[in-house]
C-alpha cells in the first residue's frame, strides 16, 4: 500500500517537471590533458531566461559564453511539437591537474531557477599525444595505444549470482570503424544482452594517468550455472584504423594527402570467474533463486459454483536470476483441479540484475462444493548481499464454492474429470528401517548337526522299546492268577511289616487284625481263591490238594486259630504276639520257599 | 503347541553372557549407523553397518540399512548384494523390494528373467519365512509327536482314541515331511545359496576356468548370477537367461544373509 501511494507520487512529481518542461543540461569532457583547450556547455530548452554560469576560476577562459540557439518544429500526424535548446557555450583551457567539479549551471526563467547537475572534469598531465594529432604518421598502433578489454565487474560470485562483462576499447588512435565483432561463446553461463547504445564517439577516460578513447561495444549480463572457475574466452574484432597515405604528393606536399582505412583485428584477454557454491542449508523451497523477491498472489473472486474456473496469479517481483525460477507447486486438495500454469514475465536487463515481475496464472477448478483454502506460496532465495537464504510467503486465500445449480447431476462431475499418472518428481529409494536392530550372530545349521540328524532314530528307538515292553507287559498281566501268585509274597510282607508296628506301640488288637489280614490275603492270592469263599475248611482242602507237609497245614491251622482268639479275648500279652507272628512269618516263608503255586 | 515351539527356539538361541555384552555393543554401532544416516554421513553409516556384518551379526534391518547406506554412496552392487541378503530374511518386505527395483535401474545389463513355476516360488518363498533352524526344530517336533500319537494308537483299547490319534498321527506326519522339505529349501537359499552379484565394473565370461578360455560374454556390476560350480579360483556361473561361462571367483560376491 505504502509502495503504491509511494509510485503514485512520483508519477505526479514527473507529471510536473514535464508541464514546466524546462531543464537545463551540462555537457563537458570527463579527462583533458594540461594545456588541453576544451569546450564546456549548458543547453536549456527555453528561451528567454537568463544563465548564471558556475565558478570557472580552475580553468582558463578563453572565450566565452558563446549563446547559440535552435528550433525545430515537427508535425507527425497533425500534431504539432516543438523544440528548442539555448545552449552558452565555453572555451576553456586546463592550467591545473587534478579534479575538478563543475558546480551546477543555473538558468534562470521567470523568476525561478533552474539547475544543471554539476560535471567532473579531470586534467591529467600527460597526454599530448591525444586522440588525433601526432600518431597519424605510424604504421601500426601498438598494444598499448591500441586493445579491447572485456571488463567483469565481480571476479566472484555466487552460483546464480549475476555479473556483468562488457566489451570495451580503448584507443589513442584514430578509428573509423569497426568490424566483425565475435562475441565470446559465455559457456556455462546464462547470458542476456544488455541494452548498449551504439558506440558513435569514443569517451575520454583516464587510464592509469594517460588519456585513452573509450568505448563499451557491448554489455552482457551473466548468471553462471555452475561452481568452479569458468573461462570466457577472448573475443575478438576488427578495427579500421584512419592512416595517412605515405606517398604524399610530390608537389602538394601533405596538403592534399588521402587517408586509407587499415583493418586490425583485436582480441581480448581471456578472463577467470571463480564461481563459489551456495552455502548449506538450502530451505525444501528453493529452487535456486538469487538475488532479491518479494511475493504476493491473487485470485479474482473468492465465491464461485462447482465447475467454474477461478484464476489464482502469484506475483513473483525482484531482482536476480528470475527468469529460471520454476513455477511453484499450490498443494492444493485433490479436489480443486489444477491445470499447467501460464507463466508471463515482464523483465529488464540492468547492470544490477534482471529485475521485473514473473506472473504464473494458474486456473483452478474445484470439483466439489464447500470450503477450500488455497495455501500460501512459500519462495526461498539466496541473497548475495547478507550471503543467507531467505523465504517468503504469499498469503492464504479462502475459497468458498457453491452448490451446483444444476442439482441433476453433481455426482456425475468426478466421471469427466480427465485423470492423469502420478508425476514423480524423481526417484529415490526409501528410507532406512528404524524399528530396530533384532540382531543375531549366525548361528550353525541346525540340519546339519550330527545331534540333530540323530534325535530322529533316537525317538523312533525309544518308540520301539516302547512297543516291546508294552507287549510284553500285556503278556504278563493276561493271566492275573499268575499275578496275584507272583505278588502274594509281597502284599503279605506288606501286611506283616504294618502288624508288627502295631506290636510296636502295644496295639495288641490292630496287630492281629493285620496279620490275620496278612495270611488271609496271602493264602487267597497264593491259591486263588476268591475272598468270599475264604475259611479254614476251604484253605485246608486247597493245602492238601497241593500236597503241602501235614506238618505244615497244622501250623497254619495253629496260627489263624490263635489269631483269632487272641483277637477276641482281652488279656494277651506281648511275648504271646511275638511268637505268633514269628510263626506267621515262617509259614509264609516256607510256602515261598516251597514255591507252590497252582497246578 | 506354539508356545512349546517358541520355548524350544528361546532355548537354542540363547546366549553366553559374552555373547550377551557383545550384543549390546553391536546394538550401540548399530544405534550410531543409524544416525550417521539421518544426519546424512552415508560413507560413515556404511562403514559401521559392514563392520557389524563382518562381526557376523545378521538380521533384516541390518542388510536392509547397510544396502541404504551404500546405494547412496554409490556402490550399486553392495547395495543389491545387502537388499538380496534382507529379503531372503523377510521375503515380503516391500521397503526392500522397491529398493532393489530402483539400485537394479543403476546396473547396465539387462538380462531376460525366465520365471519359476509359480508353486515352485510359493513353496520358496514360504520357506523363508521362517530360518532354517526353526524349520528344523519343528520338523523334529511334529515327528516326535506323531511317533507319541501313532503309540497312542497302538496302546488305546478305546476304539474313539484309536481314531483320533491315527488321523492325528498321520497329518502331523505330513507336517513334520512339509517342515523338513522347508528347511532343506531354505537352507538351499540361505546358507548354501549359490547366487552372486558380480563386483567388478567389467567381468569377462570365458569358456574355460583359467587364461586359456574363449571369451564368451561380458557382464557388468550388479548383475545377479548362479554359480554352478567351482573350480579353484573360478566359478562356472548361469546368467539369468541361461548363458554360461566362467569368471575369477574374487569378481563376484554370494548372497549369504
Amino acid at each position: 500500500m505504502k509502495k503504491t501511494v509511494l509510485v503514485i507520487v512520483q508519477l505526479l512529481f514527473i507529471c510536473r517537471l514535464s508541464g514546466q518542461d524546462i531543464n537545463l543540461v551540462v555537457e563537458a569532457p570527463n579527462v583533458v590533458a594540461l594545456g588541453e583547450q576544451f569546450t564546456v556547455s549548458w543547453t536549456a530548452n527555453k528561451r528567454g531566461g537568463e544563465f548564471i554560469a558556475p565558478d570557472l576560476d580552475d580553468f582558463t577562459i578563453l572565450s566565452g559564453p558563446r549563446t547559440s540557439f535552435s528550433q525545430s518544429t515537427q508535425i507527425v500526424n497533425g500534431k504539432v511539437t516543438s523544440s528548442v535548446s539555448n545552449t552558452y557555450t565555453y572555451y576553456l583551457q586546463a592550467t591545473k591537474e587534478g579534479e575538478f567539479i563543475l558546480d551546477p549551471g543555473k538558468f534562470v526563467y521567470e523568476k525561478k531557477e533552474y539547475l544543471s547537475s554539476p560535471a567532473e572534469i579531470e586534467v591529467v598531465s600527460e597526454g599530448q599525444n591525444v586522440q588525433g594529432g601526432s600518431s597519424d604518421n605510424r604504421e601500426s598502433p601498438g598494444s598499448d595505444e591500441l586493445y579491447v578489454r572485456l571488463v567483469i565487474d565481480k571476479n566472484e560470485v555466487f552460483l546464480g549470482e549475476h555479473l556483468v562483462a562488457s566489451l570495451k576499447i580503448y584507443s589513442k588512435v584514430n578509428i573509423s570503424g569497426i568490424q566483425e565483432v565475435k562475441y565470446p561463446d559465455f559457456n556455462s553461463f546464462l547470458k542476456e544482452d544488455l541494452e548498449t547504445e551504439p558506440l558513435r564517439a569514443l569517451e575520454r577516460e583516464n587510464v592509469n594517468g594517460s588519456i585513452y578513447g573509450t568505448g563499451i561495444l557491448q554489455r552482457f549480463l551473466l548468471y553462471p550455472q555452475r561452481t568452479g572457475s569458468i573461462e570466457i574466452e577472448p573475443a575478438s574484432l576488427t578495427v579500421l584504423l584512419q592512416q595517412k597515405n605515405k606517398s604524399g604528393d610530390p608537389f602538394f606536399g601533405d596538403f592534399f594527402s588521402t587517408f586509407s582505412n587499415v583493418p586490425k583485428v583485436l582480441a581480448t584477454m581471456p578472463e577467470s570467474i571463480t564461481v563459489k557454491p551456495l552455502p548449506p542449508g538450502k530451505p525444501e523451497t528453493f529452487y535456486g533463486a538469487v538475488g532479491s523477491f518479494s511475493a504476493r498472489s491473487a485470485v479474482n473472486t473468492d465465491t464461485v459454483n462447482v465447475n467454474d474456473a477461478i484464476t489464482y496469479k502469484i506475483f513473483l517481483e525482484g531482482k536476480g536470476n528470475i527468469q529460471l525460477t520454476p513455477a511453484p507447486d499450490l498443494g492444493l486438495p485433490p479436489d480443486v483441479e489444477v491445470y499447467e500454469p501460464e507463466t508471463s514475465s515482464d523483465l529488464r536487463n540492468t547492470a544490477s540484475g534482471t529485475s521485473g515481475t514473473k506472473v504464473f496464472e494458474y486456473v483452478l477448478i474445484p470439483r466439489y462444493h464447500g470450503e477450500f483454502t488455497i495455501p500460501g506460496m512459500e519462495f526461498s532465495y539466496f541473497d548475495p548481499g547478507t550471503e543467507s537464504y531467505k523465504t517468503i510467503k504469499t498469503r492464504e486465500h479462502k475459497l468458498f464454492v457453491r452448490k451446483s445449480e444444476d442439482e441433476d447431476d453433481p455426482a456425475t462431475v468426478y466421471g469427466g474429470v480427465s485423470k492423469e499418472n502420478v508425476r514423480f518428481l524423481g526417484k529415490d529409494i526409501r528410507f532406512i528401517d528404524t524399528s530396530g536392530p533384532g540382531l543375531t550372530l549366525s548361528s550353525k545349521l541346525l540340519i546339519e548337526n550330527r545331534l540333530y540328524i540323530y534325535s530322529f532314530p533316537a525317538v523312533l528307538l525309544v518308540f520301539i522299546i516302547l512297543i516291546i515292553l508294552r507287549r510284553e507287559h500285556i503278556k504278563r498281566n493276561s493271566d492275573i492268577a499268575r499275578v496275584r501268585n507272583r505278588k502274594a509274597a509281597g502284599i503279605a510282607a506288606k501286611r506283616l511289616r504294618s502288624a508288627s508296628a502295631c506290636l510296636n506301640t502295644t496295639d495288641t488288637e490292630g496287630f492281629y487284625s493285620e496279620l490275620l489280614k496278612a495270611l488271609w490275603g496271602y493264602l487267597s492270592d497264593k491259591f486263588n481263591i476268591p475272598l468270599s469263599e475264604l475259611n479254614k475248611e476251604r484253605i485246608n482242602s486247597v493245602v492238601k490238594d497241593v500236597k503241602l507237609d501235614n506238618e505244615l497245614i497244622d501250623e497254619v491251622n495253629e496260627v489263624i486259630d490263635k489269631c483269632e482268639y487272641a483277637r477276641y479275648s482281652p488279656d494277651s500279652d506281648i511275648t504271646a504276639a511275638e511268637e505268633i507272628y514269628r510263626k506267621a512269618e515262617k509259614v509264609i516263608k516256607t510256602i515261598e520257599k516251597n514255591n507252590i503255586s497252582l497246578k | 503347541m506354539k508356545y512349546i515351539i517358541t520355548v524350544i527356539i528361546i532355548l537354542l538361541t540363547s546366549l553366553t553372557p559374552s555373547e550377551a555384552s557383545d550384543l549390546k555393543e553391536a546394538k550401540d554401532i548399530y544405534k550410531q549407523a543409524v544416525e550417521e544416516y539421518k544426519e546424512g554421513n552415508f560413507r560413515q553409516a556404511y562403514e559401521l553397518f559392514n563392520n557389524l556384518i563382518d562381526r557376523g551379526y545378521s538380521s533384516f534391518s541390518l542388510y536392509y540399512n547397510t544396502g541404504n547406506a551404500a546405494f547412496k554412496t554409490g556402490e550399486i552392487p553392495s547395495a543389491i548384494l545387502n537388499y538380496e541378503k534382507s529379503l531372503l530374511l523377510k521375503p515380503f518386505n516391500e521397503d526392500a523390494r522397491y529398493n532393489l527395483e530402483i539400485a537394479k535401474t543403476y546396473t547396465v545389463d539387462k538380462l531376460e528373467v525366465i520365471p519359476e513355476i509359480f508353486f515352485i516360488d510359493w513353496f520358496r518363498i514360504l520357506s523363508l519365512t521362517l530360518r532354517a533352524n526353526q524349520w528344523a526344530v519343528g520338523a523334529l517336533f511334529f515327528f516326535t509327536v506323531s511317533v507319541i500319537l501313532l503309540a497312542v494308537f497302538l496302546f488305546s483299547a478305546r476304539y474313539r482314541i484309536k481314531k483320533l490319534s491315527f488321523a492325528g498321527a498321520l497329518i502331523l506326519f505330513i507336517l513334520f515331511l512339509f517342515a523338513l522339505g522347508l528347511g532343506l529349501t531354505n537352507r538351499s537359499l540361505t546358507a548354501n545359496n549359490n547366487e552372486a552379484i558380480i563386483f567388478e565394473p567389467v567381468v569377462t565370461g570365458s569358456s574355460s576356468p583359467g587364461t586359456g578360455g574363449n571369451e564368451l560374454f561380458v557382464i557388468h556390476e550388479g548383475t545377479k548370477v548362479e554359480i554352478l560350480d567351482k573350480l579353484g579360483d573360478w566359478f562356472e556361473i548361469s546368467l539369468s537367461d541361461g548363458t554360461i561361462g566362467w569368471i575369477p571367483a574374487d569378481n563376484a560376491k554370494k548372497i549369504i544373509p
